[in-house]
């Protein structure tokens, strides 16, 4: 371990190799060498101070911006493109930058969190990792200001921010909010927007394998209005995206891997999931419908509105039978029926069906539910008809 | 170690090592001269620090901006050097020039005065790594003097004179930092295979290394793009397993090359030619070559890095001319800076917050500021998790450095406000922040610094 030379001021945080080796499996699906090694930084990033920051101060802390926060898909669409993770951290726009240059000299970072209108931060919390000795530094921040002072690299498209040219220490960050060091963000150039021909063009090309480093593909204009909009970004990435065949050719491309819910039921669940919305079911015993049943453990679930009515789908281990999980689909209000038609589905990780992977509403039901039996390691998608709002379709790997 | 009293010695003279002995000071006989003509000129100036802030503004005004070489662009010539990790040891390459000589007497007055400061730096980091049996920490307390001396750039660079803190303050402080920072780097360095060291770097350490090397800026333009074609193709292949990595496999060159040759379009010089795969691994291992001699400086002989005797005289005469500030100047600030009754008042404020604390919080404070302990550290000994020394460090640093920046706040200049088109709800200027946050430190430190050590559990 490295602390003996740690001064007092390093703020080190530890890193969980069993977690390493999941984020890091959960990145191998991208697109390019360098964007799975960025991508597994930028999750380890993610996942460790992310639980920090809400640690240490009151502020709310979500994945992505804006509330609820970003999806998973949406979140690993970014890293395929370029390095840096947005957090909301109460009205403020971070950036955490995953880096693993042991000089500290520079850290770079890309125009797209500068000077992209919805993208841009207003503060970059700069981050060291050490994979092999497990752990994360924090090693600074920077505001938007001192980023824009810097040099700009054209060839890269990155600002240059030296050693001198940041805080080590995050305190200024807490002050109350007359002295906090930021200032309003300047006003963005606008960009042209593309069409959806256009678009489609752009993504047919960059997605293109032999890229390396598609980013610097084409000008920048083009590469930015592409890249701001998040589904045509996600579409792009899905494209890049490797898995097996059957994920490959569907409509919606090669899908996001979210973590297992069995860790998630030991450790929490994970920031990069609550980015899609999952969170633990509140245990409160005796509360009739949304908690757990009783003789049951507790599980996770998630919001979802399907034609116009809010469900909570569900996930909990069955008790007493090891390895077997119940989905349940059921209103958020008590007494609210489901109405016939509504069908619940599970697909197998290459989209195949199995036997008892559906449960539809014959008539108006309280709940629809799949119980199903899973290897460790076995992955499954959740599909509901009528679609739900905001559907992207994701696979949980237990 | 004698500490030195003497004004003059205190700029001029410096401390060898016999093995890690401290021999007795030597006087540099140019400094001693110049010190002494500049006391003659102001008699009245006796206190240390207010020499400091003297050489210091001196080193400033007269030191060139740019910091290290900066790359390149094609077909430029190589820039000036201001010598960083080298000393004051210019490289060979006879197109650098010198930096001016103001600026180094006075970067070389500053070094003598820091020497004490330095050695104690070195010193309690020796002393706390001795009780550890680090593998493979054959430093001993001169080499450890040595890599903090070499570094007087960062601190002179980092020092604020319209902060509270004292000069020798300052630089003890962020000796021990730079001491055990370049320690780390070097660890992971000598740990590392080249090809996973080459992972490791900044492009701008890379580009300095090669520089330093003595490439001109076409060649090194040429081996920073394979490096990123390299970094491009070539990754880890499990989650930690970063510091071993082999050579890249005959379809990883393959794959960096058609890289290269790809982007040379439209990063190189037009001339940039194609290159072949097996171009590539003698080109990568130099970087990685540059990389490692660029964290093991030369060493830094202070007596013989003042030039050649011609330039002595030159300093000694400009010196003598109306170029320089006047102390008075000098001193008004230093007497601004200590009197305010503000000053005093937040002092009084900062004390009676500290005295109000619980005890666990002033143990934490005692670790953080006396010791220099980790939070993982405090966490153990206190048997509480270390999110929960996380929290409550914040909390009270936070709320020390409230007291200051409201205070600053109010005294500001307009000058120091951050510029802002539409200036409303704007904060405070980072750069100030980061003043302010020194001079708590190093206040901090002072103060627990005087608790006695408990012994370790």
């Amino acid at each position: 371990m490295l602390p003996s030379f740690a001064t007092a001021t390093d703020l080190l945080l530890d890193l969980d190799p069993t977690a390493q080796e999941r984020w890091f499996r959960a990145n191998q699906t991208l697109g390019t060498p360098a964007s799975r090694w960025r991508g597994y930084l930028n999750e380890m990033a993610l996942e460790t101070v992310l639980p920090w920051l809400r640690a240490i101060q009151p502020e709310p802390v979500r994945p992505g911006f804006g509330s609820p926060g970003w999806s998973a898909v949406a979140l690993r669409s970014l890293w395929e493109g370029c390095t840096g993770t947005p957090l909301q951290v109460g009205s403020r726009r971070w950036l955490l930058l995953p880096g693993e240059e042991i000089d500290g000299d520079e850290l770079r970072i890309p125009q797209e969190w500068v000077d992209l209108p919805g993208y841009q931060v207003e503060v970059v919390l700069l981050v060291q990792i050490d994979p092999d000795e497990h752990w994360l530094r924090i090693l600074g921040y920077a505001t938007h200001a001192q980023i824009k002072a810097t040099d700009y690299d054209p060839r890269d498209r990155s600002y240059s921010l030296t050693a001198d040219a940041y805080g080590p220490d995050l305190t200024p960050l807490w002050l109350s909010p007359t002295l906090q060091p930021y200032a309003p963000l300047p006003r963005p150039t606008a960009l042209p927007s593309l069409n959806p021909r256009e678009a489609e063009a752009l993504i047919e090309r960059l997605a293109a394998p032999h890229l390396l480093n598609p980013r610097l593909e084409v000008p920048w204009e083009r590469w930015a209005a592409l890249w701001c909009e998040g589904e045509w970004r996600q579409r792009w990435a899905a494209r890049r995206w490797t898995g097996s065949e059957a994920q490959g050719s569907n409509p919606w491309g090669v899908l996001s891997r979210l973590g297992s819910p069995i860790a998630w039921l030991q450790e929490g669940v994970s920031a990069i999931a609550q980015g899609s919305g999952w969170e633990l079911m509140p245990s409160v015993a005796g509360v009739r419908s949304v908690g757990p049943r009783p003789g049951m453990q507790s599980g996770v679930q998630r919001s979802l509105r399907i034609a116009g009515q809010d469900y909570l789908l569900q996930l909990q281990p069955v008790e007493a039978t090891p390895q077997t999980w119940r989905f349940c689909l059921r209103p958020v209000i008590p007494g609210e029926l489901i109405p016939p038609g509504t069908l619940l589905r599970l697909l197998t990780e290459d989209f195949q069906a199995f036997e008892g992977n559906e449960d539809r509403a014959e008539t108006p039901v309280h709940e629809l539910f799949i119980d199903v039996t899973l290897e460790p390691g076995e992955g499954v998608i959740w599909g509901i008809e009528p679609e739900p709002e905001d559907y992207t379709p994701e696979i949980l790997g237990f | 170690m004698r500490s030195r009293q003497d004004l003059v010695e205190q700029f001029s003279s410096f401390l060898p090592f016999e093995g890690d002995r401290p021999q007795p000071w030597v006087s540099e006989p140019r400094l001693r001269r110049n010190m002494e003509r500049a006391c003659q000129g102001q008699p009245e100036a006796t206190g240390a620090n207010l020499w400091a802030l003297y050489w210091h503004k001196q080193w400033h005004e007269h030191w060139p901006r740019q910091g290290p070489p900066q790359e390149q662009k094609p077909g430029q010539k190589p820039g000036r050097t201001p010598g960083q990790h080298q000393g004051l040891k210019e490289s060979s390459s006879p197109t650098r020039t010198v930096p001016p000589a103001l600026a180094t007497i006075a970067q070389q007055h500053l070094a003598a005065y820091a020497q004490e400061s330095c050695y104690w730096a070195a010193y309690k980091t020796h002393q706390q790594f001795r009780h550890t049996n680090q593998p493979g920490l054959a430093l001993g307390l001169a080499d450890l003097f040595q890599m903090a001396i070499a570094q007087i750039d960062k601190i002179l660079r980092g020092f604020n004179p319209q902060a509270g803190t004292d000069f020798i303050t300052y630089a003890g402080m962020t000796f021990k930092s730079l001491i055990r920072e370049t320690l780390r780097q070097q660890r992971i360095t000598d740990i590392c295979s080249d090809w996973s060291l080459l992972r490791k770097l900044s492009r701008k350490r890379l580009a300095t290394a090669l520089a330093a090397k003595g490439l001109d800026p076409d060649t090194c333009n040429r081996y920073l793009l394979a490096w990123e074609c390299f970094k491009l193709c070539y990754v880890p292949q499990q989650a930690s397993a970063t510091r071993a990595l082999t050579k890249p496999d005959a379809a990883t060159w393959e794959a960096i090359a058609n890289q290269y040759n790809r982007d040379r379009l439209s990063q190189l010089d037009l001339q940039a030619p194609s290159i072949r795969p097996d171009q590539l691994e003698p080109w990568l291992l130099t970087c990685a070559a540059a990389a490692r001699a660029y964290l093991y400086p030369a060493q830094v002989s202070a007596n013989t890095s003042l030039g050649e005797p011609e330039d002595g005289n030159e300093y000694l005469d400009r010196f003598s001319s109306d170029d320089h500030p006047p102390l008075e100047a000098l001193i008004q600030l230093e007497e601004q800076r200590d009197r305010t009754q503000q000053r005093q008042a937040l002092l009084t404020e900062i004390q009676q917050i500290l005295g109000h604390l619980d005890t666990e919080t002033q143990q934490l404070l005692t670790f953080y500021y006396r010791d220099n302990l980790t939070q993982q550290d405090m966490a153990q000994r206190l048997g509480v998790k270390q999110y929960t020394v996380s929290r409550r460090l914040t909390k009270i640093r936070t709320q020390l450095l409230e007291v200051l920046a409201q205070w600053a706040s109010a005294t500001l200049s307009p000058g120091q406000h951050p510029e802002s088109p539409d200036s409303l709800h704007t904060g405070l200027n980072p750069d100030l922040l980061k003043t302010l946050q020194t001079e708590m430190d190093a206040w901090l430190v002072s103060h627990y610094g005087n608790q006695p050590p408990k012994p370790n559990p």
